[in-house]
């Protein structure tokens, strides 16, 4: 069966959007992926890449070899197949080291909302997370989405630096720095596997489309896994 | 492998391109890459290498470098003053150079970056599929002051010249075509001529990455929306109503809304831009940008048929 709610736009005279609904959900995000998937094993070299992000899917395709009409045709054929098609994603485990002194926003978000630390470290843990996008930077995957109750508008003003393995929140959004950078996420403490490692293969632990969960540690078990308190 | 050059002077930016990182972007990677496909491929052409090796990528020129061992350069881009041991050369061909020459690019009147590719092409440490320099994403290879310029191998070719009426034209590519794509249906229809029969001009705050531009201010649709993949070319408008054109190193996603997309061949026009100059846009169908694609190569492919044959 096709399914209605797909939407295609052209994006440019070489890409085409396709929107997959108006909300997010795990399994539509499992569905992109999917999707990309098995775009990219039927028609091989015609797809330069495939960016999937929340709700939509952005190909990008070798405009010199199939015209827009075309391409878009042979996407709307592997929609309508899409239903059938089995996709296996994958749970993956992170430690958290959840303390004020990897985590600069803890104590002030737990003030803000009410709530002790501990509770704090059991609504941000106890969630299992989709991998919505990656992006922004490399390997920093979007995941969602935060219990309400912890959910928490951006910085006004970005850090100009964030650790290494900051787990942070914005919004209903928790996410991993796989780098240092400047950010504006609530940084509420520290994960000290590396995510992203260019020489690596694979250099992310997960796909978009894969879930994640949290597993609070202590100090020590942080410092042993290589974990850096600045 | 030996040293082939000593930069003394990188200029602005230099740094290591090849076509770029494609088939990355669910990683977060953008694509980089050359930012111009036809010098990029040429310049490599005239050396004599695969069109797709390693090569250096110069920002406003201001580049000076000591060459270590015999080989063959070409430099294209738009017109620069050029020099080998200060004897005055030309751009779009193959240049014998020998140890102790030094090669100097002065500072372009118009345009703003050139390729210079080296026979063999240049030795750089591959990441997912490519050489290419993100600095951003900390992949690639910027070009400092006493960098040492390896080969990959070496190679010997012919001295060969492109033909002059297969050289573009850097003066003529002020109005950029563009499609009206994405979300432009979400702008007001004033807001759309508006856009269309303007000119900006390019601030400052332009690079690889995008452009951003100044005029007249457009309406941003408002709205919440989810963040979805950015294509090259990308015109997006965030709520101060200045567009910004996202180019080669663009981030992979985003939540502005876009009204269309610069066509990839005019894209490569507006990285010869620099802060002051003035663009517009001329809105053409899907159909006549792939048109124009295709024209595009055929006439890089005139090009290198016409190498091949030198």
């Amino acid at each position: 069966m096709s399914n209605p709610s797909y939407r295609i736009f052209d994006a440019s005279e070489h890409a085409v959007l396709i929107y997959f609904s108006n909300t997010i959900s795990s399994e539509q995000t499992q569905k992109l992926a999917a999707f990309s998937h098995a775009l990219k094993a039927s028609l091989g070299e015609l797809i330069v890449d495939v960016t999937i992000s929340y709700t939509s899917a952005l190909v990008t395709y070798q405009s010199l070899s199939i015209d827009h009409f075309s391409i878009k045709q042979k996407i709307k054929s592997i929609l309508s197949q899409l239903n059938d098609i089995a996709f296996s994603v994958k749970q993956i485990e992170l430690p958290a080291y959840y303390h004020s002194e990897v985590g600069a926003d803890l104590n002030a978000m737990a003030k803000a909302k009410n709530l002790t630390v501990t509770d704090i470290i059991k609504y941000h843990s106890e969630q299992i997370y989709s991998v919505f996008a990656i992006g922004f930077a490399p390997g920093f995957a979007f995941l969602g989405e935060v219990n309400p109750i912890l959910a928490t508008p951006r910085l006004a003003t970005p850090r100009k630096k964030v650790a290494k393995g900051s787990i942070a929140i914005a919004d209903r959004q928790t996410a991993v720095y796989p780098a240092a950078s400047p950010g504006g996420w609530n940084l509420i403490g520290n994960c000290p596997i590396s995510l992203f490692d260019a020489e690596n293969t694979p250099p992310l632990p997960f796909n978009i489309g894969d879930s994640v969960k949290f597993i609070p540690i202590e100090r020590n078990e942080f410092i042993r896994l290589g974990g850096y308190i600045d | 492998m030996t040293s082939v050059l000593k930069v003394i002077n990188p200029g602005l930016y230099c740094c290591v391109q090849d076509l770029g990182r494609f088939g990355q972007n669910h990683l977060g990677l953008t694509t980089g890459g050359c930012h111009d496909q036809y010098a990029f491929k040429v310049a490599n052409a005239l050396v004599g290498n695969p069109i797709n090796s390693p090569a250096l990528e110069l920002t406003l020129g201001g580049f000076r470098a000591e060459v270590l061992a015999p080989i063959t350069i070409a430099l294209t881009g738009p017109n620069v003053g050029f020099t080998i041991n200060n004897k005055s050369q030309v751009l779009w061909q193959s240049i014998q150079v020998a140890r102790g020459d030094v090669i100097e690019i002065a500072t372009p009147h118009i345009g703003l970056r050139h390729t210079l590719a080296i026979s063999g092409g240049i030795k750089a440490q591959s990441h997912f599929t490519s050489v290419s320099t993100v600095m951003r994403e900390g992949l690639g290879c910027k070009i400092e002051a006493n960098t040492l310029i390896k080969q990959q191998a070496p190679r010997f070719t012919k001295q060969k010249r492109l033909p002059a009426n297969l050289i573009p034209d850097y003066c003529q590519n002020t109005l950029l075509n563009m499609v009206l794509a994405l979300q432009h249906h979400e702008f007001s229809a004033a807001d759309l001529n508006r856009f269309l029969s303007s000119s900006y001009t390019v601030t400052g705050q332009s690079d690889r990455m995008g452009y951003r531009l100044q005029g007249a201010t457009l309406e941003s649709p408002a709205g919440a929306r989810f963040s979805e993949g950015i294509n090259l070319g990308a015109i997006q408008v965030p709520a101060d109503g200045q567009p910004i054109v996202l180019l080669n190193d663009r981030q992979t996603i985003g939540g502005y809304p876009k009204l269309g997309s610069v066509t990839a061949v005019d894209c490569a026009n507006l990285l010869q831009k620099r802060a002051g100059d003035e663009v517009a846009f001329n809105a053409i169908s899907i159909e006549k940008a792939q048109n124009l694609n295709h024209l595009a190569q055929v006439k890089l492919q005139r090009a290198l048929d016409a190498l091949k044959q030198s």
